[in-house]
């Protein structure tokens, strides 16, 4: 019996039940209410960033649960490495995403809970940032340079080793 | 004397360790109770109340993520116990990450029997905590029954679309006027777990985009605690050391300044001036300002945690080695490579003074490549590193046979480098005696370098083949009396070596080499270059049996012929990596294009002089 979700703007998407499950938040509220068959409402998620979603839920509905990394994973606090990304991961985040549509997913893997996704949108994102310079990157994000010049100065002989040489 | 009853009863030194640390613990010592808790440990892996302590007095120190590391391995060693969890989530809430410490206490609610007296508090904590952070639709999903899912959808739903946990640090959320979703409107936890994939270099440049991320990046600790200036070499400052290594504070895990010659004394007295109890690692080389003296400060304010230390290339001193053997007491890798000051004073005094005799040192590998040290030094570290893997002398002229004999102490010796020592003394020994009390000493020695020894024979290496077993690399270029019986010797007993570097070695021939490529299925790597007697014969053999080979020098070898050196291109097993067949005169041109051909992926160098 297919899981039916309701994306902000009312689409409605019947899904497989493991891929549902993907999904923490509704793995855990199937657990908890059982399947009624009624529609699931997402009021934070549009239906054509769901549809995006449901497409990674659905490639990876066969890959082991992380629940049992969960123990190990809440102590991981350190610097990752951003550079492992797998093939179609890689091509599912290029695939004409632009940059809203890249947090658009990001939000809505952070709010349905699919820990893998949250992670590939933020080594994404990280890959975006590596090799620009602070000028690129807020061109790149549209962020406004609040500096005054002497403070961008003083912050420019600070950081002078982590430029490129 | 008190290593053997320690060796013969481990609980009870363990159980004395333990009330010592508790002492120390009701004083509020927590450095000294954590330095005797990281001795019971090494001598007791797997005691979780060693651990529960120590997590305990790291706490108290503000050394979260250690008290983590801590947590964690009491959740390893035994999930159903509550301590590891209970200290965890006390970490967490410290470091004001309530939703991790949230997830441990639903963890650790699964996992502990209801029956345990202390699963009380778990589920205490786990009821209070989700209270204070369900009033911030937060990044962790509400894990809550079904009631609250509805509600929080209904709450959320009439709020903004993207709601979020503290933004004092970046814009207010929701869309901006343009109606379109920007990388600010993300909330600060995906900024922060984006800011966890950057290297050092690229977050300290990101530093440099806008106030938010400049103090958004700045107050997140966790993102400093591995400060590796890696290529930032001449160009770091005292000031950018000093900015980084403030902001993390205790936190501080790892400071690498690798060839970072504009750090000076001034510089590094500035941040010893606080305690680092979570610092692992301390590494800074290529330097000749700072003093043997002011690392030697440095040792005592960073040294009790310190795992591995490195200073190499630099003006450490006789006075930095003693304050480093009696400061650091859970120093496993000391490098000191190319520090010419470095004598043995250094070793004597630590071996004579009265610190010695209290702890026991749990070095594991020592670099003195390049030191001005000789065979007291190397005497002090066989009688006081009982658990010590590895020593390179290379380039110490003043090490002779007796640092041989000496090392043979070290029953857990795994590398030893001695190239450029000076094997003709002591006259009273001949070095084939001394490689067998080594050999018998040291089974598990794996990789062996004594290169331009003209007093190595084939009889001690057939010492070194026989009782160790395991070797894996031996490094003996340039040593004249080794021969055929020396390989034959290798390529019987040894079958797991790796890299066996021979070049120059002009008593060789194809004797030899064959009966040490054959049956070798490890060996990837041989230099028997610059040889006259090796021939075609030994270049099919390598190209037949040498399965596992990817990187062989037949340099100046002038018996070799192109037809022999092509039969590399189709060799059985994995494909060559790197072939050097410089200078052999029988190669001809014609025969090195077509190989270049055969093997595109190869690194072939064949230069003729």
């Amino acid at each position: 019996m297919p899981v039916i979700l309701q994306a902000s703007d009312g689409q409605q998407f019947p899904i497989e039940k493991n891929v549902a499950e993907r999904s923490m938040l509704l793995k855990n509220m199937l657990e908890d209410v059982g399947d009624a068959g009624d529609p699931i409402p997402l009021p934070n998620v549009s239906g054509s960033i769901l549809k995006n979603v449901i497409e990674y839920c659905e490639h990876h509905k066969d890959d082991p649960h992380f629940a049992a990394e969960e123990d190990k994973e809440v102590f991981e606090s350190s610097r990752k490495k951003p550079d492992d990304i797998d093939e179609w991961d890689a091509n599912f985040m290029k695939a004409g995403k632009g940059n809203e549509e890249l947090f658009e997913i990001i939000l809505a893997a952070n709010y349905l809970d699919i820990k893998p996704l949250l992670d590939l949108g933020c080594k994404t994102v990280a890959n975006m940032i590596k090799g620009k310079t602070p000028e690129q990157i807020r061109e790149m994000f549209n962020i406004e340079n609040d500096f005054t010049p002497e403070e961008e100065d003083q912050i420019r002989r600070e950081n002078e080793w982590a430029a490129d040489a | 004397m008190r290593e053997e009853m320690q060796n013969e009863n481990p609980s009870r030194a363990t159980a004395s360790l333990l009330r010592t640390a508790v002492a120390l613990l009701k004083r509020r010592d927590f450095a000294a109770a954590i330095a005797v808790l990281t001795r019971a440990i090494s001598a007791e892996t797997s005691n979780i109340e060693l651990y529960d302590r120590r997590a305990l007095a790291r706490l108290n120190m503000g050394a979260l993520e250690e008290a983590l590391c801590d947590a964690e391995k009491m959740v390893l060693l035994d999930p159903a116990n509550p301590k590891g969890y209970l200290i965890a989530g006390k970490a967490f809430l410290m470091m004001g990450k309530e939703e991790h410490a949230h997830r441990i206490y639903k963890i650790a609610s699964r996992k502990v029997p209801p029956s345990n007296p202390r699963y009380q508090d778990i589920s205490k904590m786990y009821r209070e905590i989700p209270r204070s952070i369900s009033n911030l639709v937060s990044v962790v999903s509400p894990r809550e029954p079904i009631q609250r899912f509805r509600e929080d959808q209904a709450i959320s739903a009439k709020r903004s679309r993207h709601s979020s946990m503290d933004r004092t640090n970046l814009k207010p959320p929701g869309k901006n006027p343009k109606g379109t979703l920007e990388f600010k409107d993300l909330p600060v936890e995906i900024f922060n777990a984006v800011c966890a994939y950057l290297p050092l270099r690229i977050l300290v440049r990101c530093t440099g985009v806008c106030k938010g991320w400049r103090t958004g990046i700045h107050s997140n600790k966790l993102l400093w605690t591995d400060l590796d200036f890696n290529a930032g070499g001449r160009r770091v400052t005292n000031h950018a050391m000093h900015l980084l290594v403030t902001i993390a504070g205790t936190l501080l895990k790892k400071l690498v300044l690798r060839n970072c010659p504009t750090i000076t004394n001034f510089g590094l007295k500035k941040i010893a001036k606080q305690q680092y109890g979570s610092l692992l690692r301390f590494e800074l080389s290529g330097n000749s300002q700072v003093s043997g003296a002011t690392f030697a400060t440095i040792c005592k304010s960073m040294g009790p945690s310190l795992v591995k230390l490195s200073l190499t290339s630099t003006k450490a001193d006789d006075a930095t080695v003693q304050c480093i053997l009696e400061c650091c007491r859970s120093l496993r890798h000391l490098d000191l490579a190319h520090c010419s000051n470095v004598t043995d004073i250094g070793f004597e005094r630590f071996a004579n003074s009265k610190t010695k005799q209290r702890f026991s040192l749990i070095l594991e590998s020592v670099n003195l490549t390049g030191c001005r040290v000789s065979d007291r030094t190397s005497s002090v570290l066989a009688a006081s590193c009982p658990a010590l893997r590895s020593l390179q002398v290379i380039s110490c002229q003043a090490i002779t046979k007796r640092t041989v004999v000496n090392l043979s102490n070290c029953h857990n010796l795994e590398h030893l480098g001695l190239t450029g020592s000076d094997m003709r003394q002591p006259a009273g020994i001949t070095l084939d005696d001394a490689l067998l009390a080594l050999s018998e000493g040291c089974p598990s020695l794996s990789s062996f370098s004594l290169s331009s020894c003209p007093q190595i024979t084939d009889i001690g290496i057939s010492y070194l083949a026989g009782f160790c077993a395991e070797l894996q690399v031996i490094h003996l270029t340039q040593c004249a009396h080794i021969g055929d019986s020396a390989l034959i010797s290798l390529g019987k007993a040894c079958r797991a070596l790796r890299i066996a570097l021979f070049g120059t070695c002009q008593k060789i021939t194809d004797e030899g080499v064959v009966a040490l490529v054959e049956g070798q299925l490890t060996l990837h790597r041989l230099d028997i270059s610059n040889n006259p007697n090796v021939s075609d014969k030994t270049v099919r053999v390598l190209a037949r049996r040498g399965v596992a080979m990817t990187d062989i020098n037949l340099s100046y070898c002038i018996r070799i012929t192109g037809s022999a050196v092509y039969d590399l291109s189709s060799k059985e097993g994995k494909p060559l990596e790197i072939l050097k067949i410089d200078n052999c005169a029988r190669i001809h041109s014609d025969t090195v294009s077509l190989l270049r051909k055969a093997i595109p992926t190869a690194r072939i160098s064949a230069s003729f002089r």
